[in-house]
C-alpha cells in the first residue's frame, strides 16, 4: 500500500478519484434512470388507472357508507329506526307502525337472520299502493334486507264476490341475513 | 517544462542528476553523489535505502529516469554483417555474436548493438553484451528505491552522449573519452563525431581496495572478462591479490600504480585506434585520480571532460562524476547520439501505462463529467415526471374530497399528517384582469412515500374501506340473502296481469307470501298463497279461467309447484264464477338470471 501510494502521481490520482466518482455516479445515474423509466411507465398506465380507480372507489364508498348508515351499521342509525323512517316516506305514509325484533335465528352455520315484523300500530287498513311502495323501498334501499313475509287481506267482512274499498290490512316480515364473525 | 533524471549506479558509488528544460536548453536543478554503505548484512537493502533517500532529497521525477551501469560489466565485440535492416539485425544478432562470447550462455546476456559504419555491402557493428543478472540487480535497486528506469545504458554511452551534446566531438578531429569508475575504466574513441570503438579497462580508482561489489551483488561474482581485456584483467588480478592497505604511503603508491596502468592502457588504445582524423585530446571524467588529467599520453593532452554550460547549475568543482548521469538525463530528453538500449527482452520497460496515463486521466475526467451531466439530466427528468404524477394525485384528491362523504378516518388522518409535515408555500397568481392574489399551497410531500406510492396508498385505503363496508353490508357473496317474498308475490301477480283479457275478471281477496328456508336438501323457496275470485258468464268458464291461470304459472321457470284444490262455484244474481281459496304457488328464484347492477 505504501509503495502504491509512493508511485502515485497527479494523473494516477485523477484516474483513481475519477474511477471512484464514476462508480458512485454510475450507480446513482442508473438508479435515477430506473426511477425515471418507472415514472414514465406509471404515467402511461398505472397512474391514470389508479386515479380513476380512486374516483370510482370514492363514489362507491360514499354510496356504501350511505347504505351502511341506513341499515344502522355505522352507528348513525338502527334498523328499527330505518324501517320506521321508510314507513313515513313520501308515497308510503303508512302512519305509525308496530316494529318488533323477535329473536334472531340461525338458518345455517356461520350466518344469522335478524328478523323484523312490521304492522300498522293501530291496525288501520291502507290502500295497497302504499304497502307495495313500502316493500319496494325496503328492498331498494338496502341489499341486506329482504321482505320475507307478506300478508295482505281486505278490510272488513266481505263475501267472495263482493267488491271492497281497496283498503287492506297488512303485516310484513323483513329479514337481514348477516355473517357471524368468529 | 519537462524534468528528467539520470542516475549512475556503480559498484561503490552513485551519482544522480536532475535536468529541467529541454534537449536544447536545460538546467541542472539537483544532483546527488554518494557512496553505498559497505559491509552491512543486507547490501542490497542498504543500497536501496541510500538511493531512495537521494531520489527523495533531489525531487527526481520518478516517471522519467534513466540509469547508467558500470561499463566493466559489459563485453564489447566488433563484428561485420551483411547489410540488413534494423529488424532483421535484431533477429540475427544473437546467433551471430554467440560464437564471440564463449564465456556466457547467449540466453543469459542482453545483446545491444550500434552501427559503426557500412561499406561494400557490409555493416560493422559494435556489439555490447551485459549479463542479465547484473542488469536485473541494478534495475531492482532502482525499482525498490521507487524509480522505474525507462532505459539502462553503460557509463561509456552516457559519457559519449554528454560529450556530443557539449560539442566536444567535432567532425575534423578524433578524441578519446575516458570514464574512470570504481573498478573499471570506460574508454571510447570518437572520430569525426562518430563513435569508433569502445572498451572497458578493468582497472578503476578503487581497484586496489578489497571487496568492491556492486550494490547488492554477490561479493564473489566478478564480471567475466573478455579475451581482449584478459591482459588488463590479469594485471589487475595480479595487483589485487595482496590487497592489504598498510598506510597512506602504500595507498598513494597503489593509486599511482592504477593511474599508470590506466595511462598505459590508454596509450595502447590510442596507438591501436584506426582513426581518420588525428586524436587531438583525451577527455577524462568520473573518478578524479591525481596524475591522470594534465599529463599527456603519447603527446596527446589529457583534459577533464567538462560538458556543462556555464551557470547551468553544475558544481564549480568536482563535476567530473556528474558527466555520466548528465548524459543519461539528456537521453531522457531524446537527445542521444548513441541510443544504447539494454532494457530488452524480458527486461524491457514498456512504459505502456505511463504513456497513456495522461490521456487516461483526461478520459476519466471526461467520464466523470459525462456521468455527472447524465445524473443532472436524469434528476431533472425525474423531478418533472414526479411533478406530473403529483398533478394526477392532486386532481384525484380534489375529486375524491368532493365525493367522499364522510372521508374515511384513516385517509383523513393521513392527509392531515402529510399536510402537517410540510410548510405551506405562498403562491402568487395573476388573473386575466391583472389582479394579483396569493394562496397557500401545501405540497403534501410524504417523507415515507414517493408521489406514486402516495397515490397507491390512497387507493389502498379506499379499497380497504370499501371492502369493509361490502363485508358489513353483505355484498361480498359470502352470505346468500333469503329469497324475497315480495319478489314471489310480484311474479305471481304479474303472471295474472299477463292474462288480462283472457281469463275474465279476477278479484284478489287475500295474499300471503312467505320465504321458505330450504331444508333436507331442498332449496330455499317462496310460497305464495292467494284467495281469488274468478268472474265469468258461467261457472264453467270461470273454472276454465282458473285452470288457464294455473297452466300459465306452470310454464314459468321459477315455478316449482302450483296447487289449486279448493274452488267452489257461486251465482249471486248476475254475478257468476268460482272462488279459489288457498291457491298455492311455490317459487324458487335462485336460478333466475338477473341483470347486473347498472345494466338494463
Amino acid at each position: 500500500m505504501k509503495s502504491l501510494l509512493s508511485n502515485m502521481n497527479l494523473a494516477r490520482w485523477i484516474m483513481l478519484t475519477s474511477l471512484l466518482l464514476s462508480l458512485v455516479l454510475a450507480v446513482t445515474g442508473y438508479t435515477l434512470h430506473q426511477r425515471r423509466t418507472e415514472l414514465e411507465d406509471a404515467l402511461a398506465g398505472r397512474v391514470p388507472r389508479t386515479t380513476q380507480e380512486i374516483q370510482n372507489l370514492a363514489l362507491r364508498y360514499t354510496a356504501l357508507r350511505a347504505e351502511a348508515d341506513r341499515v344502522g351499521l355505522t352507528g348513525q342509525n338502527d334498523p328499527m329506526t330505518y324501517l320506521a323512517g321508510l314507513a313515513s316516506m313520501d308515497k308510503v305514509a303508512l302512519g305509525n307502525v308496530d316494529l318488533r325484533n323477535p329473536p334472531s335465528t340461525t338458518p345455517r352455520k356461520g350466518v344469522v337472520d335478524e328478523k323484523y315484523t312490521i304492522r300498522s300500530a293501530d291496525d288501520r287498513a291502507v290502500v295497497r299502493t302504499k304497502i307495495a311502495n313500502y316493500m319496494y323501498r325496503i328492498e331498494e334501499k338496502s341489499r341486506r334486507m329482504r321482505v320475507t313475509g307478506v300478508n295482505i287481506s281486505r278490510e272488513g267482512s266481505l263475501k267472495p264476490w263482493e267488491y271492497g274499498n281497496d283498503r287492506w290490512k297488512w303485516n310484513l316480515e323483513v329479514t337481514s341475513r348477516q355473517k357471524v364473525e368468529p | 517544462m519537462a524534468r528528467t533524471c539520470g542516475i549512475r549506479i556503480g559498484p561503490r558509488r552513485y551519482e544522480l542528476l536532475v535536468l529541467d528544460g529541454s534537449a536544447k536548453k536545460h538546467k541542472i536543478v539537483a544532483f546527488e553523489m554518494g557512496e553505498f554503505p559497505q559491509g552491512g548484512e543486507d547490501p542490497l537493502g542498504d543500497a536501496v535505502a541510500t538511493l531512495k533517500a537521494a531520489v527523495k532529497s533531489s525531487g527526481a521525477p520518478v516517471e522519467s529516469v534513466g540509469i547508467a551501469i558500470d561499463t566493466g560489466l559489459a563485453a564489447f565485440r566488433d563484428i561485420k554483417l551483411p547489410d540488413l535492416d534494423e529488424s532483421k539485425l535484431e533477429q540475427v544478432i544473437k546467433f551471430e555474436v554467440e560464437g564471440e562470447l564463449p564465456q556466457w550462455n547467449i540466453d543469459d546476456v542482453v545483446i545491444d548493438f550500434m552501427k559503426l559504419d557500412a561499406a561494400s555491402g557490409e555493416t560493422r557493428l559494435l556489439v555490447t553484451a551485459v549479463p542479465k543478472v547484473d542488469l536485473e540487480r541494478e534495475i531492482e535497486v532502482c525499482t525498490r528505491a521507487g524509480v522505474e528506469p525507462l532505459e539502462v545504458e553503460l557509463e561509456a554511452t552516457a559519457m559519449v552522449n554528454a560529450a556530443m551534446s557539449a560539442d566536444i566531438c567535432r567532425v575534423d578531429e578524433a578524441q578519446v573519452l575516458v570514464h574512470v569508475g570504481e573498478t573499471s575504466t570506460a574508454v571510447v574513441v570518437v572520430d569525426g563525431g562518430v563513435l569508433r570503438s569502445m572498451r572497458a579497462i578493468h582497472i578503476g580508482a578503487l581497484s586496489h581496495e578489497p571487496g568492491k561489489p556492486s550494490p547488492g551483488a554477490e561479493p564473489d561474482a566478478p564480471a567475466a572478462a573478455m579475451p581482449e581485456e584478459a591482459e588488463a584483467a590479469e594485471d589487475s588480478e595480479a595487483d589485487d591479490l595482496p590487497l592489504v592497505i598498510v598506510d597512506e604511503e602504500e595507498l598513494k603508491r597503489m593509486q599511482e600504480q592504477a593511474v599508470r596502468r590506466i595511462r598505459r592502457e590508454l596509450g595502447r588504445t590510442m596507438s591501436g585506434a584506426r582513426t581518420a582524423n588525428p586524436i587531438d585530446a583525451v577527455y577524462v571524467c568520473g573518478w578524479e585520480l591525481p596524475g591522470l588529467v594534465g599529463e599527456p599520453v603519447l603527446d596527446v593532452p589529457v583534459y577533464e571532460l567538462d560538458v556543462f554550460e556555464e551557470d547551468s547549475g553544475n558544481p564549480m568543482e568536482g563535476a567530473a562524476p556528474l558527466v555520466v548521469p548528465y548524459g543519461v538525463a539528456l537521453r531522457q530528453f531524446g537527445a542521444a547520439a548513441v541510443p544504447a538500449r539494454l532494457r530488452r527482452e524480458e527486461l524491457r520497460y514498456t512504459g505502456a501505462f505511463e504513456r497513456v496515463e495522461l490521456p487516461l486521466a483526461i478520459a476519466a475526467l471526461l467520464l466523470v463529467t459525462l456521468l455527472a451531466v447524465f445524473n443532472i439530466f436524469e434528476l431533472k427528468q425525474v423531478k418533472l415526471r414526479d411533478a406530473d404524477v403529483n398533478t394526477w394525485r392532486e386532481s384525484s384528491n380534489n375529486f375524491m374530497v368532493g365525493y367522499l362523504d364522510p372521508m374515511p378516518k384513516e385517509l383523513a388522518d393521513y392527509l392531515k399528517r402529510i399536510e402537517a409535515e410540510n410548510e405551506p408555500i405562498a403562491i402568487e397568481t395573476v388573473d386575466e384582469n391583472g389582479r394579483t392574489s396569493v394562496r397557500d399551497y401545501n405540497p403534501q410531500v410524504d417523507s415515507d412515500r414517493s408521489r406514486l406510492e402516495q397515490i397507491s396508498y390512497t387507493a389502498a385505503i379506499l379499497r380497504r374501506e370499501v371492502k369493509k363496508l361490502d363485508d358489513q353490508l353483505g355484498n361480498t357473496g359470502e352470505v346468500t340473502q333469503p329469497q324475497s317474498a315480495l319478489e314471489g308475490l310480484t311474479m305471481v301477480l304479474g303472471t295474472l296481469a299477463e292474462l288480462e283479457g283472457q281469463i275474465g275478471r279476477v278479484a284478489v281477496r287475500e295474499v300471503d307470501s312467505q320465504y321458505q328456508l330450504g331444508r333436507s336438501g331442498k332449496p330455499d323457496s317462496v310460497l305464495v298463497v292467494l284467495d281469488l275470485t274468478f268472474f265469468a258468464d258461467s261457472t264453467v268458464r270461470a273454472t276454465e279461467n282458473s285452470e288457464k291461470f294455473k297452466n300459465a304459472l306452470d310454464t314459468k321457470e321459477w315455478t316449482v309447484d302450483v296447487e289449486m284444490t279448493n274452488s267452489s262455484p257461486f251465482e249471486e244474481g248476475e254475478l257468476k264464477g268460482v272462488t279459489v281459496d288457498g291457491f298455492k304457488v311455490l317459487c324458487d328464484f335462485s336460478n333466475v338470471p338477473r341483470a347486473e347492477e347498472g345494466q338494463a
